[in-house]
């Protein structure tokens, strides 16, 4: 991609404390193709990263999902950010990645993110959900397990970044399957296992599994 | 039952705290708005070297003995953008330490587990909230009882709620 073509004053913004994760993994080869500048959300004060958000044209926020959406770090930016409303139409994209591998569990982050974009008075030009982002542990996209779908959709989501394109959902919807019955468990149990023999180093034992008290 | 409220903006928590007092239940309610609770480093110490234990030093340390000794949650909260207030996300992902780390399956899905919880209830205030942020946080919800593995069920309310929905929510909680 020809980089000159590509958009000025773009604002990378990770909102992972993990300076080497998978959501910076993502900034990082976003950087390769669109000039922008990487921000740490957890390193900055939020009064700067305010004011860098500012200037931007166009915003990326890519963080970790916590608990079924962007970790409170975030929130309390974007709260922020909802303080000095109205903004000026900056173009605003979201990524989101996860442990698990599916869409559902993560979207409700980027749904939030598109409601405050436009209760704020941002450009809201989509987002971007990445289940199975925990095995990358921060290492390449080719990586993961679904790549032969994940690496084409990212680049196509790239390429509308770099053309101030909307980014429609179907990319990543279609571009994840989740793990059918058998891999599931073989998952469940593989993971478990590597949970457990890590926490026996530390010489914890887990105890049972509490007795199932789901309705 | 413990009730985990924001309370800079509502009054909600505290009313449905006190509706189920007033029905016998026993009840701690947690102010996190007078608490100094800081986000998840996403350090891993909590799944590895200490496990069950969080290592930063905050109110969060008092707050997790509580939760950890309480079978149904309940957060209180102002709705910002379809998602909980900072103040109560925060708190909540600070909860991950009491997860049980294996990974089982439910409904034919990888889905974790809270050690010793049953129910985690959540209550969005927003005054004229708007149908689609109403759903953004219902599904929030939805979601994160599926990932914890346990029952609960999401309300959204205003700022000023009739006696009735307080009392009605209170009864679903004690029914829990
Ligand atoms: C407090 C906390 C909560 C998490 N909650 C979830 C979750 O609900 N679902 C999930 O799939 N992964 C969850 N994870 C895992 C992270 O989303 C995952 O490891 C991600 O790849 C981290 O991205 P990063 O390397 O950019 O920080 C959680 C991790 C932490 C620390």
């Amino acid at each position: 991609m020809n980089k000159t073509t590509c958009l000025q004053r773009v604002l990378l913004l990770s909102a992972s404390p993990r300076i080497k994760g998978t959501s910076v993994m993502l900034l990082e080869r976003i950087r390769k193709q669109v000039q922008g500048e990487l921000v740490h959300l957890y390193l900055e004060e939020t009064e700067t990263i305010l004011e860098k958000m500012k200037a931007a044209e166009t915003i990326v926020i890519s963080g970790p999902c916590y608990i079924n959406g962007y970790p409170g770090a975030l929130q309390r930016l974007l709260e922020a950010a909802h303080e000095k409303a109205p903004w000026e139409g900056q173009k605003l994209y979201g990524i989101i990645n996860g442990g698990m591998p599916y869409v559902h569990t993560h979207r409700s982050g980027v749904d939030s993110l598109k409601l405050f974009s436009s209760q704020c008075g941002f450009s809201w030009m989509g987002g971007f959900v990445l289940g199975g982002g925990a095995m990358l542990d921060g290492g390449p996209l080719e990586k993961h397990l679904s790549a032969k779908k994940v690496v084409p959709a990212f680049e196509q989501f790239v390429k509308c970044i770099a053309e101030g394109q909307p980014s429609p959902d179907a990319l990543y919807e279609e571009a994840q399957t989740p793990p059918g019955k058998v891999m599931t468990h073989v998952f469940a149990g593989l993971l478990s296992f590597m949970m457990s023999r890590k926490l026996k180093k530390y010489a914890y034992v887990l105890k049972m599994r509490r007795p199932h008290s789901k309705k | 039952m413990v009730f985990l409220s924001d309370g800079k903006e509502q009054n909600v928590g505290k009313l449905l705290y006190e509706e189920v007092r007033r029905r016998g239940v026993e009840a701690t309610y947690i102010s996190l708005d007078e608490k100094d609770i800081g986000p998840c480093r996403g350090c891993g110490s909590c799944s590895g070297p200490t496990f069950g234990k969080c290592i930063q030093n905050d109110d969060m340390q008092e707050v997790l003995k509580i939760l950890s000794a309480s079978r149904t949650w309940v957060m209180v909260c102002p709705i910002r953008f379809g998602n909980y207030s900072s103040r109560a996300k925060m708190a909540q992902e600070r909860t991950s330490t009491l997860g049980d780390p294996r990974y089982y399956v439910e409904r034919g899905e990888l889905v974790k587990q809270m050690h010793d919880l049953d129910a985690f209830f959540a209550v969005g205030v927003k005054d004229h909230c708007e149908e689609n942020e109403k759903d953004v946080f219902l599904s929030l919800h939805r979601e994160n009882v599926h990932i914890m593995n346990v029952n609960g069920e999401a309300f959204v309310v205003p700022t000023q709620p009739d006696p009735q929905s307080i009392s009605h929510i209170a009864e679903v909680l004690i029914h829990e």
